[in-house]
């Protein structure tokens, strides 16, 4: 299992221009990744919103057009099943992330292209929203790909790399610059997808870094070093789910990692859960932890990537596990506490892979087995 | 038969290029040499690979992997390819052409030539036109896709006698002849030696082979570690303390033979002490180290010292360790390193 890739950065002003003119303009890469921009990580409002290219709330149709059927076959059932798959996304409370309506006339208008097979798709996002993908092929991945990355970058999505953090060399959406051929074969979110929408999108303060951070999509996403883990669908901090674990001893730890490519940001960032004892005779202790292992990119490739990111697909990871927030254990008691770290700055890198940890016991009062600890809205988070 | 003879062979046998159609008033091939020679690229290739009118954003597959999924090569006739086109053709949309030329397979001798429909982007056409007109010995091949596309022609590159080339079609200068031309200068190989491979040979060629990650020191971490790889380890808690000073770009790592546990830094970004984890052999040793500011474990700087740990090592324990000596301010080096550490129970 490895990282994922993306890059999410501040939009320079040339950078902002160049997106406004064109959301996805393909650069030609030699080697074989595609490339990416973004989005600002340190201010609470969107910077791409001049662009009108953040919308977390869509509404598209379909172009009339009669290439959307070849060889007999109506594509948009697939474009349709892919751009539907955006409102699987939960946020923390498990409201859906971002919206997407299919109208008979207004709206984001999908059209469909007859181009040489090497160009895909493309968005655009200011003289009238709108997006089309190559009629020219015939798999349904292709369509359940493009037509979903085309659609978040008209949510803000930039370019990521080509390895998902659960799914290993399943690419995510975000992923370009690779043949079609490597698109994964089935219609649903990456955990990348997830986790980049809740960065993108969530309503909670700062950027967010993990996906499924809400527990309101059972564990997806979360693996564990030791105890039971099991999904509760009422009575979470701010929504329904939570998890409930029974850790056996306090050196155990909930888990999730993705990856961020930063290139030459400098972002802060920190470690964050909400949690409360299951029970009064138990004395709980937790504490998150966030810790990094620092990608490096092959060489640049001629695709083009803003803010000093190489090339985020095949990146390699060298480095060890090194913490970068972290509070001290804080005593819990039986309703929801926040417990987080102080931001901390890392050392630059082109990217991190950044897992978040919760660590934490429930110690008996009178002796026995350890109890069950409530988790909720655990993630990292960026400045 | 290498390849050079098979392309020789195939250059010679479509050496008599007409002039047909638009486009006779072009630059001589011996024209487009001299600016070649100039450092400015020839004509042909923006003339046939370039963007519509206000129609240039698409993004896609970049342009080594593109080349290298063509699953098979046809080498287009082209004293007899004007008469399949001269119902013309429209350069906005694919259609299925009869095309007359031979399959290409490297390492093999010609196939015989006939005629073979294919379904093609009308952009990509343009290159036959540019073939002629860039002289004699040039040539134009087609680029087929396999199966799971249908076999529609993927690319249609013209190469000139000399062995420039470009490829043909809507924004093919930018997505695909200036990404390959730098590709290809920087492998020192020429397009022409690419014609007729498929397959893993062409992305060996195109320095896409993956020859497998190369294995980097075992780091063991739950998400990223096999089953096999933590057996028999505890996970322990390691509470870590520097002396107050400890202050540099590097970071201190703790590690057993089986691999390397977490790092702290000592940046300055955290306080001390801190606790991190580590996956220990109850009865063996526990090792700390000096790492750079990434950690970087293919570096490790200074090995500080280890303690030994307990045989009847309890699941709940954590290793308290204290560290002393001097950090180099560059984080260089520890002098004189001591780790001492007592264990404690949670």
């Amino acid at each position: 299992m490895a990282g994922i890739l993306r890059t999410r950065r501040r939009l320079s002003a040339r950078r902002r221009a160049r997106v406004a003119l064109s959301l996805a303009v393909m650069t030609g890469a030699a080697d074989g990744s595609l490339y990416t921009s973004t989005e600002s990580s340190a201010a609470p409002a969107y910077p791409q919103d001049p662009n009108n290219c953040n919308d977390s709330s869509i509404m598209w149709r379909f172009e009339t057009n009669s290439g959307w059927t070849k060889n007999g076959v109506d594509r948009r059932p697939w474009v349709r099943a892919a751009i539907n798959t955006l409102d699987d996304a939960r946020d923390y409370n498990g409201s859906p992330l971002v919206s997407v309506t299919e109208h008979a006339s207004i709206g984001v208008e999908v059209q469909v292209k007859d181009k040489p097979m090497n160009q895909y798709g493309s968005a655009e996002c200011v003289s009238g929203a709108s997006f089309w993908v190559n009629g020219n092929y015939t798999s349904s991945k292709f369509y359940w790909h493009v037509a979903r990355h085309e659609m978040m970058h008209l949510m803000g999505a930039e370019h990521g790399g080509n390895i998902d953090s659960k799914n290993g060399d399943n690419p995510p959406t975000m992923m370009t610059c690779k043949d079609w051929s490597t698109f994964r074969s089935v219609n649903t979110l990456a955990q990348d997808d997830a986790a980049y929408l809740n960065w993108l999108h969530s309503g909670r303060d700062y950027r967010q870094l993990h996906a499924n951070y809400g527990w309101e999509q059972g564990t997806s996403y979360w693996g564990k070093t030791a105890g039971a883990l099991s999904y509760k669908s009422s009575g979470g901090s701010l929504g329904p789910g939570y998890a409930a674990w029974q850790a056996p001893t306090g050196n155990d730890y909930l888990y999730q990692t993705v990856a961020v490519h930063t290139g030459d940001d400098n972002e802060s960032y920190r470690a964050i859960t909400a949690a409360k004892s299951l029970s009064p005779d138990y004395k709980t202790a937790v504490r998150p932890a966030l810790y990094r292992r620092n990608i490096a990119h092959q060489s640049s490739n001629s695709c083009e990537y803003a803010d000093g990111v190489g090339n985020p697909n095949d990146y390699s990871v060298t480095s060890g596990w090194v913490l970068v927030a972290q509070p001290s254990s804080t005593v819990v008691g039986t309703g929801w506490t926040g417990v987080q770290s102080a931001f901390s700055n890392p050392a630059n890198a082109m990217g991190y892979e950044m897992q978040v940890r919760i660590y934490g016991v429930a110690v008996p009062n009178s002796g026995g087995a350890t109890g069950y600890i409530g988790i909720d809205n655990s993630r990292g988070d960026g400045t | 038969m290498s390849l050079s003879h098979v392309v020789l062979r195939a250059v010679g046998a479509i050496a008599v290029v007409g002039c047909l159609g638009a486009g006779c008033g072009g630059p001589s091939s011996d024209e487009m040499l001299t600016t070649e020679r100039a450092g400015e690229r020839a004509d042909f290739t923006a003339e046939v690979g370039a963007c519509p009118e206000g129609d240039e954003s698409a993004e896609g597959v970049a342009a080594a992997p593109f080349v290298a999924s063509v699953a098979e090569w046809f080498e287009i006739d082209l004293d007899n390819a004007s008469e399949s086109l001269a119902g013309g053709f429209d350069r906005s949309s694919t259609a299925t052409y009869r095309i007359p030329g031979s399959e290409l397979v490297a390492g093999q001798d010609s196939a015989a030539r006939h005629a073979r429909e294919i379904q093609i982007h009308g952009s990509l056409l343009e290159g036959i036109d540019a073939a002629r007109q860039a002289g004699p010995g040039s040539r134009a091949l087609i680029g087929l896709g396999g199966p799971d596309v249908d076999g529609q022609a993927l690319f249609l590159v013209v190469m000139n006698k000399s062995g420039e080339f470009a490829f043909a079609g809507h924004c093919q200068e930018r997505l695909l002849t200036d990404p390959m031309t730098t590709l290809l200068a920087s492998q020192g190989l020429s397009m022409i030696e690419l014609v007729g491979l498929t397959g893993s040979e062409l992305e060996a060629q195109l320095g896409l082979a993956t020859s497998g990650d190369t294995p980097g020191p075992a780091v063991l971490n739950p998400e990223f570690s096999s089953l096999q790889e933590l057996e028999g380890l505890t996970l322990v808690s390691v509470v870590i303390s520097p002396p107050d000073d400890w202050r540099a770009p590097a970071t201190l790592c703790t590690r057993i033979e089986r691999g390397w546990n977490d790092c702290m830094p000592l940046d300055g970004s955290i306080e001390f002490p801190q606790t991190v984890s580590a996956y220990v052999v109850p009865g063996g040793s526990l090792e700390f180290w000096l790492l750079d500011e990434a950690a970087n474990l293919m570096r490790p700087i200074q090995r500080l010292g280890s303690i030994e740990v307990a045989q009847d090592l309890q699941p709940s324990t954590s290793v308290v360790a204290s560290l002393r000596g001097r950090l180099a301010p560059d984080g260089g080096a520890v002098e004189a390193p001591v780790v001492q550490a007592e264990l404690a129970t949670l």
